[in-house]
């Protein structure tokens, strides 16, 4: 009996959460729809309310977990950071930028020279004043390979260490290696976290976050108090934060409906269904959170042949596949991986409509009379299901397709960039990095290697112009929907179940949690 | 008693090397998972270079073992302290969690057991077997999942989670968030002690000394405290302790359900990311706890047993 929603329900709720985001702040609009109905989680019931401890039990974990906001990595991690310290700036769901520990910042026109604002009159949990020293130090700090922070790849190629000063103590300024117009969403990363001048220790973190961290066991718990000196006036609104870590799914959406948490992260579409039925929770999500790919080596037989990839794209029932990867929560869009809700999503683009007797005549046409064998590579999860689906999709237009289920361990050292034909995923990432880091890097998944594409990215980001970078964009979306031999049927969101007492609580892409906001009503 | 000394490092011996063959046998790269899919190749190679992973095998096993006498477990290659470190208090919390599950287990499988096989064959007899047979067939996230569903959601006596366990210093600090999962582990050994005394008290009931005391007027509670369970035990104690052991290994899947921040919970997290030296670590207490109370079982059925008391054997031979 867990039929999905027919599609004109799931596009009411849809709407009710763009219609929700219209009337928040840009920021509070991160936080999408209700499950319930049209209320979301930073609805109007009137002012905060102060006071109350959150209960959020988290899927992550691991023991290698570290406070240290430079090697957050995972969901653990990363919702620590995320309230214990500050970036210079924050972005929300569309990488829309507000001011942070920055209160203004600027570039020269080629986007090679940054400049940024501090924040006066912020002191880290410890009490030292925040100043540009600590700012410079903490960017530095990130540019050394010994410390191996997953930042690292982000930065480095447009900033070296003596790009970094801090000519004055509230201003830093960054020349960069190589043109950015995107410079300051990737300081938006969490692994930019300010920490102190000096720190090489995180037995005791100070950052200037809304929260201090009390306790912290990794791949158990930790315990946040409230930072009464917060920068951000009257904030935070809860006495506390205790995260504890629940691997088991149902044990954590368990504990939301008997109310032993507040809030729950990863849950799963079909759970949205469940916590629909039940008094008093909800579910918050970000709709775009990531993107399932099926992808090809453009460069070898039998993707090689443009009939073949086209075949392919006719051959993809998007729907059949995304509901079948994330039931009751998805989008389906063209073969890009840039959401309808992104400023730099080309307006005209279009999905290949699912057509499977013009892709068995692609299929014909490219001289596989008998019609076309395939393997393709998955592991369990998203991947997996996007693969089956795709089987099942492209059955009738004469391609039979071998789904292999690799195992997780050795997916990433003997699969990934080893098969000609795997299933994938991506969290969203800003479009500057996702088109660099999945399209123009050698090797990629697709061996799409395109001069002319890689021009379009360069100019890109070395202009400031937005209509320019919007145009140039474009151009290079409509290419990858066109000519790479990948299939993008749709997105995932990300789901979080939570009480709904709860309000304010704010999502952001790469599973941000900011909790600065948030309050019991 | 010095050959179950022996025995024991013996047997720890052979533990230590299959799993150390094991976990270097489990595919994955550990640089791989502990640096990520963006490592660049100079960093890997820096980090099995540090842990020692760019030395021929047998060169690891001879650091391994080296380490081991000397009492190290070695470094987590995901954190980089080491490995008592890390697994830490754990330990204590899984082990006091193991040993409610077995006290609720012996406290009900005995005397259940008992009662029942002193009355083989009514109506109570098979509805005990039927229980325990039904128990014994459901798996332990079943088992686990249940009680969170109904105890903890449902009937809200508990705690739905165990992992306020974390916070408190003590074991008896949480008590409560010990219960649920302790039930859940109780249940995986309750079945087999149960049918085990059952078996046991009917075949000591139809010996001849027990019919004698019958005789003698012997009935009720004494009859079967005093002269059907000190003869009846001795299998059943020995089947405890190996059910102990077993548990202590067992609690990955009760750990997990539960939140409970345990050994279990650590080892399928370390297997995930390819901890190799917290992953040996816990595999190697297991074992060690294993080795450690079957001994000490075989020498209680020694004590318990009058034939089998060493002056006694050296007396008939």
């Amino acid at each position: 009996m867990n039929l999905p929603p027919s599609r004109r329900e799931f596009l009411g709720r849809a709407g009710a959460g763009l219609a929700a985001a219209a009337v928040a702040s840009p920021i509070l609009a991160a936080c999408g729809s209700s499950s319930k109905s049209s209320t979301s989680a930073t609805g109007s019931s009137g002012s905060p309310k102060r006071g109350g401890t959150l209960r959020f039990a988290v899927a992550g974990g691991a023991s290698a977990d570290t406070p240290d906001p430079a090697l957050a990595g995972d969901s653990f991690t990363l919702y620590m950071a995320a309230n214990l310290y500050d970036t210079l700036v924050r972005a929300d769901e569309n990488f829309g930028l507000e001011p942070a520990l920055a209160t203004s910042w600027s570039s020269t026109p080629d986007a090679k020279t940054w400049s940024f604002k501090i924040r006066s009159g912020v002191t880290f949990h410890g009490g030292a004043k925040l100043t540009s020293k600590d700012v410079a130090y903490t960017i530095t700090r990130i540019l050394d390979p010994k410390l191996a922070s997953p930042a690292l790849a982000n930065i480095s190629p447009f900033l070296k260490a003596s790009g970094i000063s801090a000519p004055d103590p509230s201003t830093v300024k960054f020349q960069l290696s190589a043109p950015n117009a995107f410079f300051p969403q990737i300081l938006a990363g969490l692994n930019f976290g300010i920490i102190p001048d000096g720190t090489t220790s995180f037995a005791k973190p100070a950052g200037t976050g809304p929260f201090s961290l009390q306790e912290f066991q990794a791949l158990a718990n930790a315990k946040f108090a409230r930072n009464a000196g917060y920068w951000r006036s009257g904030r935070p609104y809860l006495d506390g934060v205790n995260l504890v870590s629940i691997a088991e799914d149902s044990t954590r959406v368990q504990s939301l409906i008997g109310g032993s948490e507040d809030l729950v992260d990863n849950i799963t579409g079909a759970d949205v269904k469940l916590l629909a039925a039940q008094p008093g929770v909800q579910t918050l999500q970000i709709k775009a959170g990531g993107w399932v790919d099926l992808a090809a080596w453009g460069d070898t037989k039998p993707f090689n042949d443009p009939n073949v990839v086209l075949a392919l794209k006719y051959a993809a029932n998007r729907e059949q596949i995304m509901s079948l990867v994330a039931p009751n929560a998805y989008l389906t869009g063209p073969d890009i991986p840039v959401p309808p809700s992104d400023p730099f999503y080309p307006a005209g683009l279009k999905a290949y409509a699912y057509d499977p007797d013009h892709a068995k005549h692609l299929v014909q046409q490219a001289g596989y009379k008998d019609g076309l064998n395939l393997t393709l590579y998955a592991y369990e999860g998203d991947k997996l299901d996007a693969a089956l689906a795709f089987k099942q999709s492209a059955q009738p237009a004469g391609i039979n397709i071998k789904v292999v289920t690799w195992p997780h361990a050795t997916y990433w050292t003997q699969v990934w960039l080893k098969k000609p034909f795997v299933g994938d995923s991506w969290a969203r990432l800003h479009t500057s990095v996702i088109l660099q880091s999945a399209f123009a890097a050698q090797p990629n998944e697709f061996h799409w290697n395109d001069s002319s594409f890689n021009g379009l990215l360069t100019s890109a980001v070395a202009t400031t112009d937005t209509t320019k970078q919007k145009t140039l964009y474009g151009d290079a979306l409509a290419m990858i929907n066109e000519k790479t031999s990948g299939i993008i049927p749709g997105w995932e969101p990300q789901l979080y179940g939570a009480s709904t007492k709860l309000h304010g609580v704010e999502l952001a892409n790469g599973g941000q949690v900011f909790l600065d906001g948030a309050y019991f009503g | 008693m010095a050959w179950l000394a022996v025995r024991l490092v013996l047997s720890l011996l052979a533990i230590s090397v299959l799993v150390f063959l094991l976990t270097v046998a489990v595919p994955g790269d550990p640089a791989r998972a502990a640096l990520g899919k963006a490592a660049t190749p100079a960093q890997l190679k820096a980090f099995d270079v540090a842990h020692g992973l760019d030395a021929p095998l047998w060169e690891q096993f001879g650091r391994f073992l080296l380490h081991l006498v000397q009492g190290q477990l070695g470094t987590s290659y995901a954190s980089g302290q080491p490995v008592t470190a890390v697994i830490g208090d754990r330990f204590e919390r899984t082990f006091f969690l193991v040993l409610i599950a077995w006290v609720i287990a012996a406290l009900i499988s005995i005397p259940v057991g008992m009662w029942s096989g002193r009355r083989a064959g009514s109506v109570a007899d098979s509805a005990v077997s039927g229980t325990t047979l039904g128990l014994a067939a459901l798996p332990e996230f079943v088992i686990g999942l249940l009680l969170v569903f109904i105890v903890g959601v449902k009937l809200g006596w508990l705690p739905v989670n165990s992992t306020q366990a974390g916070y408190a210093t003590t074991p008896w600090g949480d008590f409560s968030s010990y219960v649920l999962p302790a039930i859940a582990i109780s249940f995986t050994i309750i079945p087999y002690i149960t049918r085990l005394s059952r078996a046991n008290a009917r075949e000591v009931d139809s010996e001849p000394y027990i019919r004698a005391a019958i005789l003698r007027g012997v009935h009720g509670p004494r009859l079967s405290f005093e002269h059907v369970l000190p003869n009846a035990a001795p299998p059943v104690l020995n089947a405890l302790a190996l059910q102990f052991a077993g548990s202590i290994g067992g609690v990955v899947v009760t750990e997990t359900v539960f939140g409970f921040p345990g050994i279990g919970q650590l080892l399928v997290q370390a297997v995930g990311s390819r901890d190799l030296p917290v992953v040996q670590a816990i595999t190697i207490i297991i074992g060690a706890v294993y080795v450690l109370v079957n001994t000490l079982a075989d020498a209680g059925v020694v004590a318990l047993t009058p034939r089998l008391r060493p002056t006694q054997q050296a007396a008939a031979t």
